[in-house]
């Protein structure tokens, strides 16, 4: 059966507000590293400073109690708990597993609760490894790479490298626990070798990896990018796209590797997006937006991620002592990320690619005093990636050309 | 608030230069294409799956964790 290329209104519900289904909850509100390119804690928005460093029982309990009701009221199938920071180990793994078993008790069958680690693996141990599987915790690693010189900007508060630390930890995950083991999200640096960076990830056998462009916009752009001058606008054939590039470069040796070396979640959504079917990721795709963030003073906020765009950017101004999650479906920036089509802007919603890409992540899309309306300044590697992927695609299928026109005067993609 | 976190889009008229046009992959019909000789996409075809029928349920969209 064909599928629809504007996946914008979900089964089980009319239209938007959207439930939300994802809770990120920041347990412990600092980091033991301070790597050099954090946007949360070297970035824009110091909000961080005024909160508790770590969430109280209080607020757990109440998280608990607000996802349980939030559940139930929308009867969800499922909810997904994140446990996340700053650094959640510094909270302790007791802790950890005590507020993910109360989160299981509290929220009502049939709905079931996936709970999810973000950590930096330095703080990992095989008896930490051991509680966190027992607790049916899976853990997601960030590094920038599998090796010592892709991780430099990974430091301590003193400027030590934090490499060895992760190495072991992503290693006792791998070897003693791998049930628990949910993959590593890595950020791209065009500046590193693609083949290098995949091939030293694999041989930490992660089961999925994530590639994340890193976070900047129209006003303050990511690394290597250099927009045109004026207002935001769909990227021109031929623009340099030195992530959509690095990101290609990647794609084929997973593509052509003979079989699934590990799962790649930009690159499988990138295939279902391109098949016209529901994404789950923020970087691609016209899907509402259904996740939230609670603070360790129980505030409720947007994802961290827009905290790059300027400070404040992430707040709502409510709190879970006053508010349930429902209050926050109302809330404009929320609004506005499960609107589909509708929230983006004339460039995007007349490009061929609208159904993939869907605009890019929405922090890209800012202009400083002009918002977010407006085309990623990612376009360029939005584009350079996308046609990529379809033209694999298209060779894999037999469908039409196999040809990245983003790829001037090559007759194929490689 | 600092910004003006979510104007309306603005009402400029789409760059006359549209993206290039996709290969047309919307209509392929994903059984068939799991009689392809491509173990990395009938892998991937295995977990998307079930997509169609109950789309959301389990798909999480939350880019900074697994
Ligand atoms: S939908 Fe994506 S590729 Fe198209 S104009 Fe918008 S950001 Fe660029």
């Amino acid at each position: 059966m064909p599928r629809s290329a504007c996946p914008s209104s979900p089964p089980t519900d009319a239209g938007p507000p959207y439930p939300f289904r994802q809770f990120i909850v920041k347990v412990h509100g600092r980091c033991n590293l301070a790597c050099r390119y954090c946007y949360l804690y070297e970035g824009p928005d110091t909000g961080w400073r005024d909160r508790p460093a770590a969430a109280s029982d209080a607020v757990l309990a109440l998280t608990a109690d607000r996802i349980a009701e939030h559940a139930a009221a929308h009867r969800l199938p499922a909810v997904s708990l994140v446990l996340h920071g700053g650094e959640p180990l510094l909270a302790g793994t007791d802790r950890l597993a005590a507020f993910a078993a109360l989160v299981r008790r509290r929220v009502p069958a049939p709905t079931r609760v996936r709970v999810t680690l973000q950590t930096n693996a330095t703080l990992l141990t095989a008896a930490r490894v051991r509680d966190l599987a027992r607790a049916r915790i899976a853990v997601g690693v960030s590094l920038d790479g599998g090796r010592a010189r892709h991780n430099t900007a990974r430091v301590d508060h003193a400027g030590r490298p934090s490499w060895p630390a992760a190495l072991r930890g992503t290693r006792l995950l791998a070897e003693h626990a791998p049930e628990a083991y949910a993959g590593i999200l890595l950020v791209v640096d065009p500046e590193q070798d693609p083949a290098e960076v995949y091939t030293s990830l694999l041989r930490l056998r992660p089961p999925a990896v994530d590639l994340l462009l890193p976070h900047g916009n129209w006003s303050a752009p990511p690394p290597g990018l250099r927009p045109p001058p004026g207002p935001p606008a769909r990227a021109r054939a031929g623009a340099p796209a030195p992530y959509g590039d690095w990101l290609a470069a990647v794609f084929d040796l997973w593509w052509e590797a003979g079989r699934r070396q590990t799962r790649v979640r930009l690159f499988e959504e990138a295939v279902a997006a391109l098949l016209g079917l529901p994404t789950g990721t923020e970087s691609l795709g016209l899907d509402p937006f259904t996740a939230v963030v609670v603070e360790t003073d129980g505030s409720l906020e947007q994802v961290d991620s827009l905290k790059s765009a300027y400070p404040g950017a992430a707040a709502t101004g409510l709190t879970l002592a006053e508010h349930p999650f429902d209050d926050a479906l109302t809330h404009p920036g929320i609004a506005a990320r499960q609107s589909g089509p509708a929230a983006l802007a004339a460039d995007c919603r007349a490009c061929p690619l609208l159904h993939a890409c869907g605009g890019g992540h929405y922090a890209h899309r800012h202009r400083a005093g002009a918002g977010f309306g407006h085309p990623s300044v990612y376009c360029a590697d939005q584009q350079r990636f996308l046609h990529h992927v379809a033209a694999a695609l298209a060779r894999a299928t037999g469908t039409g050309p196999a040809r990245d026109p983003t790829t001037a005067g090559e007759g194929g993609t490689r | 608030m600092s910004d003006s976190v979510h104007q309306a889009p603005p009402a400029r008229p789409p760059a006359p230069e549209a993206a290039a046009v996709l290969p047309d992959l919307l209509d392929l019909d994903l059984e068939s294409l799991r009689t392809l000789d491509h173990p990395v996409l009938t892998a991937l075809l295995d977990d998307l799956r079930g997509r169609g029928s109950a789309p959301r349920e389990m798909l999480w969209n939350f880019n900074s964790s697994f």
